[in-house]
């Protein structure tokens, strides 16, 4: 249903009480804003030191901006390791061998159900505890993005297979293909296609969750904003503007999602 | 004591730049049987649906039993209580069953008691034919069901008027017949009745007027037999050379 | 330390892992409804706030908005214990994805049987009573059962910002005691993992309990 077809059109009385909403909200937000704004000003927050540096100092933007290729990079390699990894395991899954359904299942259940946050500390405090070996951050961040979304890539493109029509598959079948190849010629690249906004959403989740990072000294984004804060004394104004630029990415990715959609329609009308 | 039960002057309504209504002139009086008929796009349906306020108008006045038609509040709502409307996807409430959709209204709008809507409500349904459907829920009726136990949640209100916006046209060719003949019976018990439709054989036996719209007007308005006869315009010539 | 006693202070930090995931529950569901009635309401402004809160806020990392929380309320006046702190970022964060999930569910509502009901003479409560709300509830079972996993999971980020939850006293357990680290692992694992998959079961129960045949 579109928005507007749950309210009828307003009579007079109607625009009346819209007009005294509208008016009493916009009041509200501007009271709100100028709290905030004399409260801030009060301490200071307002200071021009406090937020020109984001323009006027290179070597800090240069600082950020390295945070910010190491979370793109750590969220990139996550992402394509994790799309590999996610449809092989549910490939494996679809081949209808049970031990090995368990084992993805099984798999694919513990790391939905646990915090990303516990697979970085246990790689970080883990690996070198028990395995005797040095692991770099980035490497933390990395595996435990990919452990975590593997298992929910399989979800969705388990998913994904399952919502094609049953006809596929036997039809494939019926021409002779292995169960292994009808995943592989057949159904994965359709369920692939059909999952792409799922699949670009998840990016989104990956970027989010990269912030994590800084809590095991990966140097992405998120620690180096924390640095810098420190070490200039604005921390709200290096939050914020860290902020932004997260907004920001991620929504640009979520526009790229809009668009490749956009585009399958066309190309499936044969446009 | 009204004689006209829906009169419409001089209305116009338009959706951006584009006219859907123009100067519509109508009188609709107790008792009859108006069929709206024409092309897609010319109008009937948004017409349909000016008179109980689904849609708002621009320009002109609507009169319902000779009151102005109320733009909000608990006027609106008494009018729409009188005013029942059948539409083309039936529009059941998928989680109440049959008979609960058809004691909804009464129940809500405190016009009975629950014992009481129950009681008409099996009547209705027993005079559309599928008071043995009762406790189903819609999606386990046939479209032909469907659009009945609809009317039947319309008449549940006593309405002085019903609109039925295309009741038949997105249902399969052997249940129009059963929902054609419900409407039939309630014209001849004296419901005044605004049909859109395609449907002309139902037009020829149980209209007492055909409108004929095209591009937001009413270009003809005649009596069924002289309509399909000798239509006075081209237009109107063209298009039942299409559909019949 | 013996590992029953790690047991114990693991289990103990558990409870402030739930009661933090509870409350959560409670004040980010009901700032959810507000976004979603502020986002659903003819009032224009109000809707283009709604939708710019709940774009920004789900876009931005809610490790992110612990710092804001931490570093920008004192600015404006409001000093908190770490707890209340997490709480309020959490709640921020998460109410964002309840108001999505619940604005959908409101939306899923075929737009035709609002018409027919508004064709009776339903007035706008009986109207949300009697049709949007049953017919939503149903629908966003799964979903909000999805989104209160997942701040289950988030609460371990109150470790980094001064909570003694199950993960920071996990960490903390592991460093004091190193050669239980294995061990210290998989019990908090299993833990988180015993909870969410609890949540999936009663997620399942009531859905299958409000189940609508369509």
């Amino acid at each position: 249903m579109k928005q507007n077809a749950l309210f009828d059109s307003p009579g007079p009385r109607g625009l009346r009480l819209i007009r005294i909403a509208t008016l009493i909200w916009v009041l509200c937000l501007l009271l709100i804003g100028a709290y905030v704004v004399w409260r801030l000003d009060a301490r200071g927050q307002l200071a021009p030191q406090k937020w020109l540096p984001f323009v006027t100092n290179i070597k800090l933007l240069k600082f950020l901006g390295d945070g910010l290729l190491q979370t793109l990079s750590a969220s990139l390699v996550a992402l394509v390791l994790s799309l590999l990894a996610g449809v092989v395991l549910a490939m494996g899954r679809a081949l209808g061998l049970a031990w090995l359904s368990l084992v993805i299942g099984a798999y694919v259940q513990v790391f939905r159900g646990i915090p990303v946050l516990l697979n970085m500390l246990f790689l970080f405090l883990g690996v070198p505890l028990v395995l005797h070996l040095n692991i770099s951050a980035y490497t933390v961040v990395v595996i435990a993005l990919l452990l975590y979304n593997s298992a929910v890539i399989a979800e969705i493109m388990r998913a994904g297979i399952a919502a094609l029509p049953a006809g596929q598959r036997s039809a494939s079948l019926a021409l002779g293909f292995s169960e292994f190849q009808t995943l592989r010629h057949v159904l994965v690249p359709q369920a692939i296609r059909l999952m792409i906004p799922a699949l670009i959403s998840q990016f989104i989740i990956i970027i989010k969750d990269s912030a994590l990072g800084f809590i095991v000294g990966f140097h992405e984004m998120t620690a180096k904003a924390q640095n810098a804060a420190l070490q200039l004394g604005n921390p709200l104004q290096t939050y914020i503007v860290i902020g932004v630029v997260y907004v920001a990415i991620n929504l640009a990715v979520a526009r790229m999602s809009h668009w490749i959609a956009h585009r399958k329609t066309h190309a499936a009308s044969g446009h | 004591m009204h004689d006209i039960m829906i009169a419409l002057r001089d209305v116009s309504k338009w959706y951006g730049d584009f006219q859907v209504l123009r100067n519509i002139d109508l009188q609709i009086g107790k008792g009859q049987v108006v069929v709206v008929c024409g092309p897609s796009g010319s109008g009937k349906s948004t017409l349909c649906r000016t008179i109980n306020r689904l849609e708002s108008i621009d320009k002109g006045t609507i009169e319902i039993a000779g009151q102005p038609l109320p733009c909000e509040g608990k006027a609106l709502r008494d009018l729409r209580a009188n005013v029942g409307m059948v539409f083309q996807s039936f529009n059941l409430f998928s989680h109440l069953t049959i008979i609960e959709n058809v004691t909804l209204a009464p129940r809500k709008l405190r016009r009975s008691s629950k014992e009481e809507a129950h009681r008409h409500a099996l009547q209705l349904l027993e005079s559309v034919g599928i008071a043995s459907q009762a406790d189903k829920y819609p999606a386990q009726l046939s479209g032909g069901q469907q659009q009945r136990a609809a009317i039947a949640r319309a008449l549940a209100m006593r309405p002085q008027v019903i609109l039925f916006d295309e009741p038949t046209s997105a249902l399969d060719p052997e249940m129009v017949g059963e929902v054609l003949e419900v409407m039939t019976r309630l014209a001849e018990e004296g419901m005044t009745m605004l049909v859109v439709t395609h449907e002309m054989g139902f037009a020829r036996r149980v209209a007492d007027r055909i409108l004929f719209m095209d591009e937001g007007e009413i270009v003809e308005d005649r009596n069924p037999n002289d309509f399909f006869n000798d239509p006075a315009t081209d237009r109107a010539r063209a298009f039942l050379s299409r559909i019949l | 330390m013996a590992f029953s006693a790690i047991i114990l202070t693991i289990g103990a930090a558990f409870l402030t892992t739930v009661a933090l995931t509870v409350l959560t529950i409670v004040s980010a569901t009901l700032l959810g409804v507000l976004l979603t009635i502020a986002s659903i309401l003819p009032v224009s402004p109000l809707q283009k706030t709604a939708a710019v809160y709940i774009q920004v806020v789900r876009n931005t990392p809610l490790t992110i908005v612990f710092f804001l929380v931490v570093f920008g309320l004192p600015q404006v006046g409001f000093v908190l214990p770490f707890f209340p702190f997490a709480w309020l970022a959490l709640t921020l964060y998460t109410a964002t994805f309840v108001a999505e999930t619940l604005r959908s569910g409101v939306l899923s509502v075929a737009v035709g049987e609002v018409e027919a009901a508004r064709a009776l003479g339903l007035s706008w409560h009986q109207l949300l009573a009697s049709l949007i709300l049953p017919q939503a509830a149903r629908s966003i079972v799964p979903p909000m059962t999805s989104n209160y996993i997942a701040l289950l999971k988030n609460t371990s980020i109150a470790s980094a910002f001064g909570v003694l939850e199950a993960t920071g006293v996990m960490v903390e357990m592991v460093n004091q005691n190193s050669s239980y680290v294995i061990q210290i692992m998989i019990l908090t694992a299993g833990i988180y993992l015993a909870l969410s998959l609890g949540m999936g079961l009663l997620g399942d129960l009531i859905e299958r309990k409000v189940r609508l045949t369509r």
